[in-house]
């Protein structure tokens, strides 16, 4: 199922802020169509910096992002086209309703023609409650702004999907249903690029799983290789071992 | 994509509690200042056209009142309603309303001072939060993680906040100007509609360069807490500050004698002259006016033998008072010149300026106006003034002085020249406002190029 072009790709990325603080450190990483990468890391690892850097939020200060193909900081337009994104507590339109949200993305996202029964199609497969479609986002529970924002990536069919902390403030029960709306992407052949903190969602989903810290990804595994694995006990050992930097 | 923001900015400002707010608060005042200053049109008109009718012919003159003063009062109560001419001087009366102490010292609500002051503190403040708000709920983000360029969302959002800004305006506008129609305000007599549209061009051109400037300070920010904070210090800066100091500094820079000193400055250059004529006169006051009972006492062979003699002198004051007024009027002018270039920093004054001009009562009006007393000083100095005199003779030494005044008669009825005030006509009001017009474009450009430069720079994460 797996392309063989990687559709998200970071090639020797660095970045340094302009206060001097080093947030990615030669960073390489591929994410093939098909493929979930999860990546791991304590706060302040450099992992939203990653997702930022693919979709030319910040400029590199050395390397480059690819979206299929396309260098992101040559031509941002063109390699957007390709990806769709969830962020961490977004809070969206308050005074509009889920479908208006919805709506208003996914035409700037390219698909200016869909119908109602589309948006809800997409709603019902976050599991968002059906009475809740019509409602203004403003009376909306964090899981369910979080929802939301899942279908606004999800309606835009993108090839490469990023996510950073999805699941962060999700309860257990739409943790779980997160879960199988991304193997169904996965399924249809996405690319996910995904930041967490879940270490046993990682494990479970995760065809790649990355551990990073201080910019550094310092550990990479293949969902094989973690069969005979622990990869609690080893990122923990990461966490605490001397930092990098001293 | 353009039009897909453009069309979410409208709906979601139209959606927000912020809108009810200001619509509410323009639909109440805007007409409400309107017919309330049209009111007061009203009652000022009135009280001119009795007092007018009354006067008849006499040396006293008075300025018919702007209509469009109810659109804005700016100096109409700064310039006199009558003005009283004597040979040589003027006197100004009723400038200031005395029994409207709190509106002298707040300042009265019109149209422009609404559309200045709140209007313009509500654009900002709109403005101001529109960038720093999408990136604090995260909607930013999620916008620019699409195909959509920065130039395109920053353009739409200006489009579409604009718009939703200038809804309250143009309904309030609109409702006002129905309103004052009903009431028989003379909307389209003699080119007021022109003026008026003017104004509504004018505040437009404002209120979009404030809006420019907020969205500007939303692209410096990144909450809207702050944004909220320095959006209300540049709009005090701009519509308190900067207006209010352009008089005190140009004082500073450009010093002039007061208005005291100016007039005993004028009488000394008078009494000069008069002291000439006096010396010139003594022979014939001699001759045929004696104080010591030799003699006899021909008032009217002296009123016929000085005509001659004191001409010239007269004459001379003539002149040399109207250079000294016309010299001090131009200190006076470069200084106030200096003063509204200062204050024109700001688009508040620019939009203040140009507007006031159109409603009739601006500086324009007052150089017009003064223009138009000088000119009837001259006819009626030509028509009646050149038939009284008064003659004062002081010897060397002091000791004596005689002092008499009285009329020529003149051949036949004098004929009071006419005096009723011309307003400046629509190009000339034009032209003084052109300065402020291409001001307030320029503020346009400068502030939106500067939200546009900003806002591809703009941090989103
Ligand atoms: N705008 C910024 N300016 C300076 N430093 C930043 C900025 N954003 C993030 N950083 C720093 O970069 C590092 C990585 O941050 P981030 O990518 O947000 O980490 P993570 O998402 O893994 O928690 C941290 O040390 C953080 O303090
Ligand atoms: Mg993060």
């Amino acid at each position: 199922m797996t392309t063989l072009q990687p559709i998200l790709k970071a090639d020797d990325l660095s970045k340094r802020y302009e206060d001097g603080v080093l947030a990615l450190d030669h960073l390489n990483l591929e994410v093939r169509g098909g493929e979930v990468y999860c990546l791991l890391g304590a706060n302040g690892a450099g992992k939203t910096t990653t997702i930022n850097l693919f979709l030319n939020f910040i400029p590199p200060t050395t390397g480059t992002c690819f979206i299929k193909g396309i260098d992101v900081n040559k031509d941002p337009l063109e390699a957007k086209k390709y990806v769709a994104f969830v962020s961490e507590n977004v809070m969206l339109y308050g005074n509009f309703t889920a479908r208006q949200n919805l709506d208003f993305f996914a035409k700037l996202g390219g698909k200016p023609n869909l119908t109602k029964e589309q948006y809800y199609q997409v709603m019902r497969r976050v599991s968002l409650q059906e009475k809740a479609f019509e409602q203004r986002v403003k009376t909306y529970s964090k899981g369910m702004r979080q929802k939301l924002g899942i279908s606004i990536a999800i309606i835009k069919d993108a090839a490469g999907i990023l996510l950073d902390e999805p699941t962060s403030g999700l309860d257990p029960k739409a943790a779980e249903e997160f879960q199988e709306t991304l193997a169904e992407l996965k399924g249809e052949g996405k690319a996910i690029l995904m930041s967490t903190h879940d270490i046993f969602r990682a494990k479970e989903i995760g065809d790649r799983v990355g551990i990073m810290k201080e910019g550094r990804l310092v550990m990479e595994r293949t969902r094989e290789e973690l069969q005979y694995e622990d990869l609690v006990k080893i990122y923990i050992d990461y966490m605490k071992s001397e930092p990098l930097t001293a | 994509m353009f039009k897909t923001i453009f069309k979410k900015e409208l709906l979601d400002q139209i959606l927000s509690p912020k809108f009810l707010i200001v619509s509410l608060l323009c639909l109440v005042l805007v007409p409400a200042s309107l017919l309330l200053n049209s009111a007061g049109y009203d009652d000022a008109f009135r009280e001119y056209d009795a007092a007018r009718k009354e006067a008849g012919n006499s040396t006293e003159i008075f300025r018919e009142p702007s209509a469009l003063s109810a659109f804005g009062i700016g100096l109409e109560n700064v310039m006199p309603k009558s003005v009283v001419f004597s040979k040589y001087q003027m006197e100004a009366r009723g400038a200031q309303v005395q029994s409207e102490v709190l509106s002298n010292i707040n300042g009265k609500i019109d149209f422009v001072v609404i559309v200045s002051f709140l209007l313009g503190l509500i654009a900002v403040l709109y403005a101001g939060t529109m960038a720093c708000e999408e990136k604090e709920i995260g909607t930013l983000k999620l916008v620019l993680a699409n195909p959509v360029k920065r130039s395109t969302v920053i353009g739409a959002k200006f489009a579409g906040g604009f718009s939703v800004l200038l809804i309250p305006f143009a309904l309030s506008t609109l409702i006002a100007l129905l309103l004052l129609l009903g009431q028989g305000f003379p909307i389209f007599a003699s080119g007021n509609a022109a003026r008026i549209a003017a104004v509504i061009v004018l505040s437009v051109l404002y209120l979009a360069a404030m809006f420019s400037l907020g969205l500007f300070i939303s692209t410096r920010t990144h909450k809207t807490s702050l944004a909220l904070l320095a959006g209300f210090f540049a709009w005090i800066f701009l519509t308190f500050i900067i207006p209010k100091t352009g008089e005190p500094l140009a004082g500073l820079i450009r010093r002039i004698p007061s208005e005291d000193a100016m007039k005993a400055n004028r009488a000394q250059v008078r009494s000069q002259i008069e002291k000439e004529k006096g010396k010139a006169l003594a022979p014939l006051m001699e001759k045929y006016l004696h104080v010591d009972g030799r003699g006899k006492w021909d008032w009217d062979a002296y009123t016929k033998a000085r005509g001659p003699v004191a001409q010239n002198y007269e004459e001379r004051i003539d002149q040399t008072l109207q250079k000294f007024d016309a010299a001090y009027e131009q200190k006076k002018s470069d200084r106030r010149n200096l003063s509204l270039n200062i204050a024109r920093i700001s688009p508040a004054s620019a939009f203040t300026q140009a507007a006031l001009n159109f409603c009739d009562t601006g500086v324009a009006d007052l150089e017009n106006f003064s223009r138009s007393l000088q000119n009837h000083g001259i006819l009626l100095s030509r028509a009646v003034f050149k038939y009284s005199f008064q003659d004062t003779f002081t010897s060397d030494d002091g000791k004596t002085n005689r002092s008499m005044g009285g009329a020529s008669s003149p051949e036949g009825k004098i004929d009071y020249p006419k005096f009723r005030y011309q307003f400046p006509a629509f190009e000339e009001t034009l032209r003084a406002a052109a300065p402020d017009l291409v001001l307030l474009i320029f503020f346009n450009l400068i502030f939106f190029a500067a939200a546009y430069v900003s806002f591809g720079g703009y941090d989103v994460r």
